[in-house]
């Protein structure tokens, strides 16, 4: 691996900017300083089957990065002519090529370990929260992050959970100097933990679903009137001023509803308050229950977490495995997680595997945890397949990533190959199973 | 007790094809209001005479290895042939499997389970309770039974939690679906006891309100040899006693004491729950001193730092595949585990610890091949022959070898495959689990749901029963939807399904 290769610059830093003007000032032509910025540079893989996944398959393909972004993908046969002479030249003969995981709906960052509180910033207390941003506590250095990367995971969208109204989540690349650094989109969606709904007798009772949805209502119905009042006297209220972008479509509305009559609570709530438009549905697979009516609403559903029991003890054994193919068939679109756990975030793709073996096509399988995800998060323009223009974040592998067996053999995030030596556990690894024997007693 | 006068999972047409047995199942149908409406359990399905898998890949587990296209043949619940054109004789009405593109292998055995325990799992009251004992609360209706079986899971041993240092006598069940607890238990197996080191029985993440020692891991290694000296203590006034002669006044029973005498005399194997490479050198130390080997590290998520001196010791880990920072004491925890472990010449397996992980245990061996590079073969052994040895049953089951019950799974494609499911699930020759009758089965379940609801609805003069005022501890906050009583179920079934 090329260790010492710095990550490219995704934006031109101060320096960069600075520097020619430096230079020039200093009587000396900036090529100099061009030699170690690697926004140019470009690296051209060529032999494995490319796997687009906006596309179908392509065998002896190529793949060209320039800096951080895909500059060609396609067959090798149809490779750019003018590449640079001085061009990296990495050959995949029988590898795969497949884009990056994006772990759709993630505590990374957030987390390090669970039972010691002072490294949980995932839950913040109260109800409305709705001005805080996950992505300024986002640990790029956290050692789950680290094993999330080398097992695939090149983006998390990035989100708390606490109270109703959490805040904003975000995008981010698996790999960056800071949470600024690897930023892929800032302002991704409002996030709702709508109230548990424990029986469907509640369902629709307003009264009965307790004082929290009447409190949601009233914070909705502030935030619309202050949205409305020209010219609010201050002091601003930074909770309901952040509702702003959620209510005139600016900002996608994330619902995160999990128990089975909390999900159809949450559908009639966002009915009712005519915010179906923006919607995406967090949730678990009893949301399979709803396809139809998520179908005719046009809610996209983040999936969230595949590797369940069902939540109802009569139901099918399989009911949570199939839950992914029932949705589709209904025509709703989905992506598929793990629950949020950061630190099982490389097993994403089985998530997804596990709906294949009950149902759901492969290739859609596949895109629920690439493609799909980039476009309900709203990144596809930058993430989710191998695509002349994205970044160039994409696995090598032997074989097809959502089989447990297969290697990933290489990790690139925008441009810049993961260096595997560097995780906590893979060091741990090499250190103890090179572990000389104990001298015997 | 097994009462299967009326179940939603028995059978009600005949079994497809080769089965032909299906008028034997019939539990009866369901009239309105004459029936018991919370016998949902089905009953056993009955033994075949003959069972016969014939063409497919066969993962012997054993000194076979892998057999492509060949036979299995099973006989009065156990294998009698295993191999190429072996099946030749075989009666015409026995229970033929087509195993063309299938995959057979043995059971799958979860050597770290708490389902069935009817809320049993830990006497937490107590740094040491050894008297207490699993098979005693085993629930033969856990839906978790039925779920693992579906997912090629014929065997677990069940076990107490982590509360304590010593937690209790384990048991090991066959998931024979339908037999009452006494059914379940699955005899052959060693005793067990389980220990516990670490985090959970020092009590790091508890309230501070309920402290109780020991609250180091050096308290942890205190209280196990307190209780070991005690027990040897009593041994000695009982031995002393003996001598004595009748008319001196016995020491009293001490049922924990009698349990850790069998650790002591090797006749009750020591499951210990670890994590770190510091209490799993602490507890080898302390088993060589009272002379009993370690038989299993549960978890045992540092153990590759220690490997070699847990092969010199002759102790067995049962990990998990890739679990780790839940806990500060797994944050040295890697996936590569199993693979040095095996390497390093101990016996290794993965578990579950966890009902909904019991049911794809076959991908967990998917991992060793995954981290680090263990051979399919061997990495399936890790959830068949050798949990076997590690429970003591490996002369019944672990591997598909004549004499050996016939505890096996029939899988759509190679185990090892995230795309594979699981077929059909035989234990003592019965299929248990056959996935085309399940999917048969759904809709007389969804009938029979629906006259149950009927019949509530009924009883209780309305449609709109109010299960409303639920439990305010299930209206939590709980990232998963709460656990539904069955007053539940039928409301929402009620309201929610046409």
């Amino acid at each position: 691996m090329n260790r010492d290769r710095p990550r490219a610059a995704r934006r031109p830093s101060t320096l960069s900017v600075l520097l020619p003007a430096i230079l020039l000032i200093a009587g000396l032509l900036p090529t100099a300083a061009a030699a170690d910025d690697h926004r140019d540079a470009v690296v051209v893989f060529t032999g494995a089957t490319l796997h687009p996944v906006d596309r179908p398959p392509i065998e002896d393909g190529a793949l060209v990065v320039r800096g951080t972004d895909i500059a060609f993908a396609g067959a090798r046969a149809d490779l750019p002519t003018d590449l640079p002479a001085d061009a990296r030249r990495i050959a995949l003969d029988g590898k795969h090529l497949y884009p990056g995981f994006i772990h759709v709906a993630s505590e990374l960052g957030l987390i390090e370990i669970n039972s010691v509180r002072g490294s949980v910033d995932t839950d913040e207390i109260g109800e409305v929260r709705s001005d805080l941003r996950a992505r300024s506590a986002y640990n790029a250095d956290s050692l789950l992050i680290s094993a999330a990367r080398v097992g695939g995971i090149v983006a998390a969208h990035v989100r708390q959970s606490g109270g109703m109204l959490p805040g904003v989540s975000t995008v981010l690349r698996t790999a960056g100097w800071n949470w600024d650094d690897a930023t892929v989109r800032a302002e991704t969606a409002m996030q709702l933990q709508f109230p548990t709904v424990s029986s469907p007798s509640n369902a629709g009772d307003e009264a009965g679903s307790s004082a929290r949805v009447m409190l949601l209502n009233e914070v909705f119905d502030a935030a619309r009137s202050t949205a409305a009042a020209d010219n609010a006297p201050p002091p601003r209220n930074r909770r309901l001023a952040a509702l702003a972008p959620v209510l005139d479509g600016r900002l996608a509305l994330h619902v995160a509803a999990y128990g089975r009559w909390t999900i159809g609570a949450a559908l009639d709530w966002l009915e009712a308050q005519a915010l179906t438009a923006n919607a995406v549905l967090i949730s678990t697979p009893a949301a399979a229950a709803y396809a139809e009516r998520l179908a005719a609403l046009g809610i996209p559903v983040i999936l969230d977490g595949v590797l369940a029991e069902p939540d109802l003890r009569d139901l099918p054994y399989d009911d949570a495995y199939t839950a992914a193919a029932r949705l589709h068939e209904a025509g709703v679109a989905i992506a598929i997680g793990n629950g949020g756990s950061a630190s099982d975030a490389r097993n994403v793709p089985f998530n997804a595997a596990m709906a294949a073996a009950f149902g759901l096509p492969k290739d859609v399988a596949l895109r629920s945890v690439t493609l799909s995800a980039a476009e309900i998060l709203g990144v596809a323009d930058r993430l989710g397949s191998l695509t002349a223009g994205k970044e160039a974040s994409f696995l090598v592998t032997d074989g097809d990533p959502l089989e447990i067996v297969t290697r990933i053999e290489q990790v690139w995030i925008a441009g810049a190959p993961v260096d595997f030596t560097t995780d906590h556990q893979l060091r741990l690894y090499e250190r103890y199973r090179n572990r000389p024997a104990p001298a015997a007693p | 007790m097994n009462r299967p006068r009326v179940s939603i999972f028995s059978v009600r047409r005949a079994w497809a094809g080769a089965l032909m047995i299906a008028g034997a199942l019939c539990a009866g149908t369901l009239a309105a209001g004459s029936a018991d409406p919370v016998a949902w359990h089905a009953p056993p399905p009955p033994e075949p005479a003959v069972v016969v898998v014939r063409g497919a890949t066969i993962w012997t587990s054993g000194p076979d290895g892998q057999l492509e296209n060949a036979d299995l043949v099973v006989r009065d619940g156990r294998i009698v042939a295993v191999g190429a054109d072996v099946a030749a004789d075989a009666p015409a009405d026995a229970l033929t499997i087509d195993g063309r593109g299938k995959h057979v292998t043995a059971g799958i055995i979860d050597p770290h389970s708490h389902i069935s325990t009817a809320g049993g799992v830990n006497e937490a009251t107590n740094i040491v309770t050894a008297e207490v004992r699993i098979e005693d609360v085993i629930d033969a209706h856990d839906i978790a039974i039925y779920r693992q079986l579906a997912g090629g899971t014929t065997v677990a041993h069940i076990m107490h939690g982590s509360a304590n240092s010593i937690g209790g006598q384990t048991a090991v069940i066959k998931m024979r679906w339908g037999q009452d607890a006494r059914g379940l238990h699955f005899k052959a197996a060693n005793p067990g006891i389980k220990f516990a080191l670490g985090e959970n029985p020092k009590q790091s993440n508890w309230g501070v309100s309920q402290l109780r020692y020991p609250q180091t891991r050096a308290g942890v290694e205190g209280s196990i040899r307190d209780a070991l000296a005690a027990a040897e203590d009593l041994r000695r006034t009982r031995e002393q006693h003996a001598a004595a002669g009748r008319d001196a006044i016995p020491p009293r029973p001490d049922l924990q004491v009698d349990a850790l005498l069998e650790v002591l005399d090797g006749t009750r194997d020591v499951h210990s729950h670890s994590y770190r490479a510091d209490e799993i050198l602490m507890l080898l130390d302390v088993a060589a001193d009272h002379g009993f080997v370690v038989k299993v590290f549960q978890h045992g998520l540092d153990a590759y730092k220690v490997a070699d001196e847990l092969a010199a010791a002759g102790s067995g880990v049962s990990s998990f595949s890739d679990w780790w920072a839940y806990k500060f004491e797994v944050i040295d925890a890697i996936p590569h585990n199993g693979a040095i472990l095996h390497e390093r010449g101990v016996l290794t397996s993965f578990n579950s610890d966890d009902d909904e992980l019991g049911r794809r245990l076959n991908l967990e061996a998917a991992k060793a091949v995954r981290y680090g590079g263990v051979a399919p073969r061997e990495a399936l052994k890790f959830m068949t022959l050798n949990p076997a040895i590690q429970l003591g049953i490996d002369d019944r089951v672990g591997s598909l070898e004549p004499g050996k019950d016939a505890d096996f799974v029939v899988w759509s494609g190679d185990p090892l495959s995230t795309y594979s499911i699981c077929e059909w699930t035989f234990i003592d020759g019965r299929p248990y689990f056959s996935r085309a009758r399940d999917l048969e089965n759904r809709a007389a379940i969804a009938e029979e749901r629906a006259q149950l609801l009927a019949a509530v609805r009924a009883a209780s003069g309305s449609g709109g029963d109010d299960a409303a005022d639920g439990d305010e501890a299930e209206t939590s906050e709980a990232p998963e939807a709460p656990e539904a009583s069955d007053t539940q179920d039928a409301s929402y079934a009620a309201e929610v399904l046409p």
